[in-house]
């Protein structure tokens, strides 16, 4: 088979667009053959890159939805964790409130900072981040609801997360 | 894209992996690796750190396949593995464990340990884990030098996950051409990252 006739299936089998027979047929190929691995790969990383762009300029106007309402002053970090260490604390609630009964993402509604409370201790030793704030709360947002739970824990209590940082524009 | 279609294909490659053909997993892991290095990066900074937790979920993932029983989606599935990998590597601090291949096997098939072998050989160099600035810059790149026509399929499939039927009626043509714009698209758009990738083809891929 050509090498484009081999693409083109491979590209419409990443993309659902075959019939069960035709998928089994390209699956075959996609195992075999080395140029149709290749492909699947550099088509992969191509949507991952393109996902990830969209994905990035949509969390830029995410992060400016969050941060009118967190008033913080350029100076204040401990103010400033510990907010946003109570905001991270609302998320998970609220996901693991929705994951509950419905593990579907499809229906959830959109992050309203205006919904947030502040009603957690200060905790200085939670090195919770914008950065931290902005990009967990959304990939919890996209994956399963009943990972909520586990990536709070990770996100509160490893060491590992004392290495991010965020700088005050 | 269709999640039912994702886990279709997922599915399907799954089965294969279960029937002895490791090919088949090193497909699915392929497919979500981009995606699970950009999950494991928002958590751990070091990209050498990212790189033994994905190692670890990799082998975990390929050790456990025969128990997936497909009530979830593969990538859920390996996103739990791979927290827990996450939060155990941590709270061990255990920096440099690995799982002793020779516990490892889907079958019986002597050839599954080299395959793992390969895998994390593949992945030895951080650079290869996390997506360049420069790939990405040059897929964004290419992006905006397609056929306009090319580029709208694309984006139609790859942003906003319509199906190629949608796309035709949109922009009001066959499925057919759908198909092949998008394909085309995505060939102009792997030629330009092609040089940037490893030249050594046989270790990449």
């Amino acid at each position: 088979m050509m090498k484009e006739t081999i693409n083109q299936q491979i590209s419409a089998l990443m993309d659902g667009e075959l019939g069960d027979n035709e998928q089994q047929t390209a699956i075959d190929m996609l195992i075999d053959d080395k140029l149709a691995q290749k492909a699947w790969a550099e088509y992969h990383l191509i949507r991952h890159a393109l996902q990830q762009s969209a994905q990035e300029k949509g969390s830029l106007s995410h992060r400016h939805k969050i941060q009118p309402f967190l008033h913080i002053p350029a100076a204040n970090h401990s103010r400033w964790l510990a907010t946003a260490a109570a905001v991270v604390v609302v998320f998970i609630l609220w996901g693991i409130w929705h994951g509950a009964g419905n593990k579907s993402t499809a229906n959830m509604p959109s992050l309203q900072a205006e919904n947030v409370i502040v009603n957690v201790e200060h905790n200085s030793d939670n090195m919770l981040t914008a950065q931290n704030l902005t990009e967990i709360a959304p990939a919890m947002l996209q994956d399963s609801s009943t990972y909520y739970q586990q990536s709070y824990r990770y996100s509160v209590d490893m060491d590992g997360l004392k290495q991010v940082s965020y700088s005050f524009e | 894209m269709d999640e039912n279609n994702d886990n279709r294909i997922d599915f399907a490659l799954i089965e294969r992996a279960k029937q002895n053909e490791p090919q088949a997993f090193n497909l699915l892991f392929v497919k979500y690796r981009h995606r699970l290095m950009r999950i494991l990066s928002r958590f751990i900074n070091d990209k050498s750190e990212i790189e033994d937790v994905a190692q670890e979920t990799l082998i975990k993932a390929y050790k456990a396949l025969p128990d997936f029983n497909y009530d979830s989606a593969f990538f859920s599935w390996l996103y739990r593995i791979a927290i827990n990998t996450a939060h155990s590597y941590f709270r061990t601090k255990a920096r440099h464990t690995h799982l002793s291949l020779s516990d490892l096997s889907v079958g019986e098939d002597n050839d599954n340990d080299d395959f793992l072998q390969q895998r994390l050989t593949d992945s030895s160099n951080p650079e290869s884990i996390v997506m360049s600035q420069e790939i990405a810059q040059t897929i964004e790149k290419a992006m905006n030098t397609l056929p306009e026509k090319l580029k709208q399929a694309i984006i139609l499939r790859e942003i906003d996950g319509l199906s190629y039927e949608e796309i035709a009626q949109i922009a009001s043509c066959p499925v057919g051409t759908v198909r092949s714009r998008i394909y085309h698209a995505r060939e102009m758009i792997a030629q330009k990252i092609r040089p940037l990738l490893d030249n050594d083809e046989s270790k990449r891929w």
